[in-house]
């Protein structure tokens, strides 16, 4: 990996990290906001929830590891393909949460 | 040019030094252009087992390397298909961004929220482009395993859910 490389990789490593920020807060918050209106949280979807903050920490460095002795574009290219994958792996957690919360 | 002596037979001949065409016999001998070829000629008589074999051998690496170009059988159909399967799903990506109505608490969340909606739906087609991009034409299972992998990894829940539902 040459220092561009790694440029790429650390620029677009913020966006994983407002990810992962994002998906810990739902961690926290969501079992509070559920155990407040009395629902039960589920086994299931503490799994989910753990899955929204392990997903983009697993699909960035998956990336990072298949497209390291890329060109830079197509290097750049694996990586937005990553996070684009982490943004619908998040909302389609989101969408299965709700349905098993409302379940 | 040099001019000939005199001859007495110059008329009955060809050979006019005056004559823009005329071509001196003496220097024909010594022009390199015309001995180039000769030469070449013969080098390629005289190596001509050794260099037929190493024209054969380069013969055979360029005919592998367009074997190698050539895209597997089945892989536009396959790409084709799976072209239409990802733009199937980005359809259902801005459908489900719809169904997933998610607001931030302030501006900036609100911005990154949108943002990564429209994340969501160019997934599809920025993993099919990789996918063409750097999966080798001429084998066929690498190509199908990732579009089968994008496939499912990018699959729209939240209008599978609401259809389900």
């Amino acid at each position: 990996m040459t220092r561009a490389h790694v440029g790429v990789a650390a620029l677009l490593s913020i966006v994983v990290g407002w990810f992962v920020f994002d998906a810990v807060s739902s961690l926290i918050e969501f079992p509070l906001q559920l155990a407040a209106a009395g629902i039960p949280v589920s086994s299931v979807l503490m799994v989910l929830l753990w899955a929204g903050v392990l997903a983009p920490v697993l699909l960035f460095t998956a990336a990072v590891g298949i497209a390291r002795r890329q060109p830079l574009p197509r290097f750049a290219l694996v990586i937005l393909v990553a996070l684009a994958a982490t943004a619908a792996v998040r909302i389609s957690l989101i969408a299965v949460a709700a349905g098993s919360t409302v379940l | 040019m040099a001019r000939p002596a005199p001859d007495d037979d110059a008329a009955l001949r060809w050979d006019d030094v005056d004559d823009p065409s005329y071509l001196d016999p003496s220097a024909a001998d010594d022009e390199p252009g015309d001995t180039a070829p000769e030469a070449a000629d013969t080098a390629t008589a005289g190596d001509a087992g050794p260099a037929s074999g190493a024209d054969a051998a380069g013969d055979a690496d360029a005919d592998q390397a367009a074997a190698t170009d050539l895209p597997a059988p089945g892989l536009r159909l396959l790409t084709a298909v799976f072209a239409v399967v990802f733009v199937l799903w980005s359809v259902g990506w801005i459908i489900s961004v719809g169904l997933v109505p998610i607001s931030g608490p302030t501006l900036v969340i609100e911005v990154l929220y949108q943002f990564s909606e429209f994340l969501a739906i160019v997934a599809s087609a920025l993993w099919f482009a990789a996918t063409v991009a750097l999966t080798p034409q001429h084998r066929l299972a690498p190509r199908l395993g990732w579009f089968a992998f994008g496939a499912l990894v990018l699959l729209p829940w939240p209008l599978v859910l609401g259809v389900i539902g």
